[in-house]
């Protein structure tokens, strides 16, 4: 273990900050080049954070290590470390970050400073998520993290910003607040401690984990968002400026997902196994509800909105399927929906720069005006509704097969969300790219330029990488998944989990 | 005479703010009108010096003291956080002033420096002794110096409508505390507590013992501001001048807080199940009516009137939890004192903020009046937001730990439902303390005139919160120490 092994979380966790910091001081009068200096930052610590993929042992275990204490009179440690999942999951956040800024180049051109710094402060915050192994470090990240992206939302976000800034921050608040007080009583239940290794160990009572399964649950819920906590995300995606659709979209709602994966479940096993059929009606419901609902909208970003209802209920249907292949396909499903719906947020606002409109009733013919743009946006559409040879189609036929053995019904519901995502998907694509042309700006319309097409590439390239050779991905999420999925079996002897 | 000497030392910080109060109401007197300066000058040169000789003596308490003055390490505790407070809120009143004057509609006399001293003499003694006649001398100095502090602003209708407001009720609740004060002397035949803790009362006086200590409760319910008196918080935190209601949320709120620790601390004030029972209604009721009522305000003022008297409720919140038949558990007072702490440095900050919204002579405290101003002043209306979220609870700030400490002792001793209460409350109360980010941030970008000036006393104040807000929030470790050292808690 070198140096840098020892710290790289650290490293990779307050570079960011540390970039804000040093952002904050410079003169605020020239807006370009803060804006670059902030995507060259983003950009390093994505190459920084490359170093954890490219030392990772893949041991099944958590990695990379690192155990300080902070503030001892309460026993709470400065405990990180990353296992497989956690590893592509920092690296999302670290490839989406400079792609977000730097796709706000020219979209973002008032108070760039704040700008900047929002963003880099939000990628700490999120990045610290998905390392922090002490349960109090992860609340405070998890709570860091709210208050730039309310800023995001707030001063740079569309008309209805204060109401939506506001309904994400009480939202977010409200459920988390409650795990806050889970994770306490879990600390004294574990002789006080909040290491997460030290909280595995701990016997609960069967009614004790229902209680503080439901209040965890109820923070990720509202996070991922499961179906009836969603309405915070339509609100919050519509009004937020692209770079923070994109974040939302990309990263913050995989949190929800992660914290069942990390937390709620092999936390509470037996309240996991009483709560299951809930969980997996509310995913499938989730999953058909968010199809139908995104048919009919008439504002793009909306529609991708409520597409992400549906696409994440089949992440958790994945998930609370408690089937190895159905885990790994929803948690890949998870990243897939990182890249594919990061990637039409961005392309959504691409248009919406210049238009200055996201009503699709008046788009038409855009495949003629803008043929590059209509390539991206037709490879997004199709990785998103899970075409082979596109990631999409890995994790949802991963997902699908897998809970198909445990969950047959819920199952062939949810495949039917498929089928409705083509629908809304082809649909959108219909009219807006193919008919008369037209746009609310008339025709001519300037395609992507140079800088749109270098910040869409990298997504481009991830789709079919990971469509087409997933085991570079999979490969190592196996260990960290058959570990919760034993983790959880020990806790309850009686039930098997193949 | 070793005893009287050691005392006369351990209370040199109260004799050199004693002597610097009667420099400053000289000054006032002798000197002309355009060399206020001077006066400010004397009156932080006493408290610079007192908080040298405070930190000097820290650590090293006088064991038994005498019957009248206490110097232990809690009175010592205090005795600094008191001296910080009062020196940064008079760093806040010179700046306050210095914006006011610019324009001839206020009316303000020099000698409410002076009035201030005072009214930090009479909080030390109030805490500092366990006699409760020197408190409540203590108590009415400190009332007394704040009633007239209260209406400084003779100009200014409100003030004085404040002022009389604060002066009736007060002496009413004042009567109650003395007439609980007679009675407990009655039923115990000593005012001091640490006698008075070994009396072992007869049956026939259960009744005269209860009827004392709810007078007594009454009286500090009212200083404190909680449910069902506290009526009186929003008019006068509005009416008074801003740095006075900042010098009230944190220096008054504080001393009076410390007394009732140390009142409960030494005697077994709520021995019975029912006793319990009011108190956890005065709890609940007081975070909802604080906390709910804030959300209707328009102004600023009363926006953290209504704040103050939410975090009044969640100290009473971590004393409901402490307590045990009667006893107070010493981790607990510990984590009291600790939230004190954080509430003292973060009110400090936002009242600063809020004493440079001076426009012609006016204070200009209503939520409108802040628009653009993340535009205009960034970096105060950072700090501003930096306050907002650390009385809210959001880390990494000293808010955060305060909250949590409460609330991760209501759980441990077993009040998980009064933590729930608490932390629901405290989510609620996200919603007002955004609203002036909103307005700050996310409104219209012209030009904001809600500040003109930052003279640089309040530059002084600003930056010392800051740090301890984000030091106490990012490591707060020395500090929990500090304060669990102060009420005797070992781990």
């Amino acid at each position: 273990m070198t140096w840098i092994d020892q710290h790289i979380l650290t490293l990779v966790t307050f570079f960011p900050m540390v970039a804000a910091a040093l952002i904050c001081v410079l003169p605020s009068d020239k807006p370009k080049i803060i804006h670059r200096i902030g995507f060259v930052a983003a950009l390093f610590e994505f190459f920084l954070s490359l170093h954890l993929y490219f030392h990772f042992g893949n041991t099944g275990s958590f990695e990379f290590m690192e155990l300080k204490p902070w503030v001892s009179f309460w026993n709470i440690q400065y405990l990180m470390g990353i296992d497989g999942v956690s590893l592509w999951l920092v690296l999302l956040t670290t490839l989406l970050t400079p792609i977000a800024m730097a796709a706000s180049f020219t979209s973002v051109s008032e108070k760039v400073k704040g700008f900047v710094v929002s963003m880099l402060l939000l990628e700490c915050g999120m990045v610290g998520v998905f390392c922090a192994l002490d349960m109090f470090l992860f609340y405070v990240f998890w709570e860091v993290m709210l208050v730039p992206m309310y800023f995001l939302i707030g001063i740079w976000g569309g008309k209805r910003r204060v109401y939506a800034a506001v309904k994400f921050f009480i939202y977010t608040m409200s459920g988390s607040v409650l795990m806050l007080l889970a994770i306490l009583y879990l600390y004294f239940m574990a002789g006080k401690s909040f290491s997460l290794l030290d909280l595995y160990e701990v016997n609960l009572s069967y009614s004790v984990q229902i209680y503080l399964f439901l209040a965890f649950a109820l923070a990720f819920a509202i996070k991922v968002p499961l179906f009836p906590f969603h309405t915070w995300l339509p609100d919050a995606h519509v009004e937020a400026p692209t770079a923070g659709s994109i974040i939302l979209a990309g990263v913050l709602l995989k949190m929800g997902t992660y914290g069942f994966f990390r937390f709620a479940m092999p936390l509470f096993p037996q309240a996991l196994l009483v709560c299951q059929p809930y969980l997996i009606a509310l995913s499938v419901i989730g999953i058909v509800y968010g199809a139908l609902v995104a048919m009919v909208q008439t504002d793009m970003k909306k529609l991708i909105a409520y597409s992400s209802v549906s696409h994440l209920g089949v992440v958790m249907l994945g998930v609370f399927a408690l089937e190895p292949t159905a885990v790994m396909g929803g948690l890949y499903q998870m990243l897939n929906h990182g890249i594919s719906t990061g990637m039409l947020f961005l392309l959504v606002g691409v248009v919406y720069e210049r238009t200055h409109s996201r009503d699709i009733a008046a788009y038409g013919g855009l495949a003629k005006l803008m043929p590059w743009y209509a390539v991206f946006f037709l490879i997004a559409t199709l990785s998103s509704i899970g075409l082979p040879t596109t990631n999409g189609f890995v994790g949802e036929f991963l997902t699908l097969v897998g809970s198909f053995q445990t969950q047959p019904v819920a199952a062939i519901i949810g495949a039917t969300g498929v089928i409705l995502s083509a629908v809304y998907m082809l649909w959108l694509v219909e009219r807006v790219f193919f008919g008369e042309a037209k746009t609310p700006i008339g025709l001519k319309i300037p395609d992507l330029n140079l800088r749109e097409v270098l910040v869409l590439v990298p997504l481009v390239v991830f789709i079919f990488w990971m469509g087409l050779k997933p085991n570079f991905f999979l490969q190592k999420m196996e260990r960290p998944i058959a570990q919760m999925l034993l983790q959880m079996e020990s806790k309850n002897p009686e039930v098997g989990f193949k | 005479m070793q005893l009287f000497h050691s005392l006369w030392i351990a209370g040199l910080p109260v004799w050199i703010l004693s002597f610097g109060a009667l420099v400053c109401m000289v000054l006032d007197a002798i000197l002309p009108k355009d060399k206020i300066r001077f006066i400010h000058g004397a009156s932080w040169a006493s408290l610079l010096l007192a908080i040298y000789f405070a930190f000097k003596q820290w650590g090293m308490p006088v064991p038994n003291g005498t019957d009248l003055f206490l110097a232990d390490l809690l009175t010592q505790f205090f005795v600094i956080l008191l001296l910080f407070i009062g020196l940064f809120s008079l760093f806040n009143l010179s700046g306050y002033l210095k914006l006011m004057n610019h324009s001839q509609g206020a009316m303000f006399s020099g000698s409410i420096v002076a009035l201030v001293l005072f009214a930090l003499v009479g909080m030390i003694f109030m805490f500092a002794s366990d006699h409760l006649m020197v408190n409540f001398i203590g108590l009415e100095t400190m009332s007394l110096a704040i009633y007239i502090l209260v209406g400084s602003n003779r100009g200014d209708v409100r003030s004085n409508e404040a002022a009389i407001k604060y002066f009736v009720l007060g002496s009413v609740a004042s009567a109650f505390l003395l007439y609980g004060i007679a009675l407990f002397y009655g039923a115990f035949g000593t005012m001091q507590l640490s006698e008075a803790m070994n009396v072992s009362n007869p049956v026939s006086q259960v009744w005269l013992t209860r009827a004392s200590f709810v007078l007594i409760l009454v009286g500090f319910v009212f200083k404190l501001g909680l449910f069902p008196f506290h009526f009186w918080v929003p008019d006068v935190y509005e009416g008074s001048p801003t740095p006075i209601t900042g010098f009230m949320a944190t220096g008054v709120k504080i001393s009076v807080f410390a007394l009732f620790l140390r009142l409960i601390a030494t005697l077994h004030f709520f021995p019975t199940e029912m006793a319990m029972l009011v108190l956890k209604i005065m709890v609940i009721m007081t975070l909802l009516v604080g906390n709910l009522v804030a959300m209707l305000q328009t102004n600023l003022k009363r926006m953290l009137a209504y704040s103050s008297i939410a975090h009044a409720g969640y100290l009473l919140l971590g004393v409901v939890a402490g307590l045990d038949h009667g006893v107070l558990a010493p981790d607990v007072a510990s984590g009291l004192v600790y939230y004190l702490l954080s509430y003292a440095v973060t009110s400090l900050g936002a009242f600063a903020v809020l004493s440079l919204m001076v426009k012609e002579g006016r204070e200009a405290v209503n939520f409108n009046d802040l628009a653009g101003l993340g535009f205009s002043s960034p970096v105060l209306a950072l700090l501003f937001s930096l306050f907002l979220f650390s009385l809210l609870g959001i880390p990494p700030t000293v808010g955060f730990f305060a909250k949590y400490g409460l609330f991760s002792y209501a759980i441990e001793h077993g009040h998980f439902w009064l933590a729930v209460v608490g932390i629901l409350t405290s989510v609620a109360s996200a919603y007002y303390y955004l609203k002036p980010i909103v307005v700050m941030y996310f409104g219209k970008t012209e030009d904001s005139k809600a500040v003109s000036e930052i003279p640089l006393p309040v530059i002084l104040t600003l930056a010392f919160c800051l740090v301890a807000v984000l030091y106490l929030g990012l490591a707060p470790d020395s500090y929990l120490n500090m304060a669990s050292l102060a009420v005797g808690f070992q781990k």
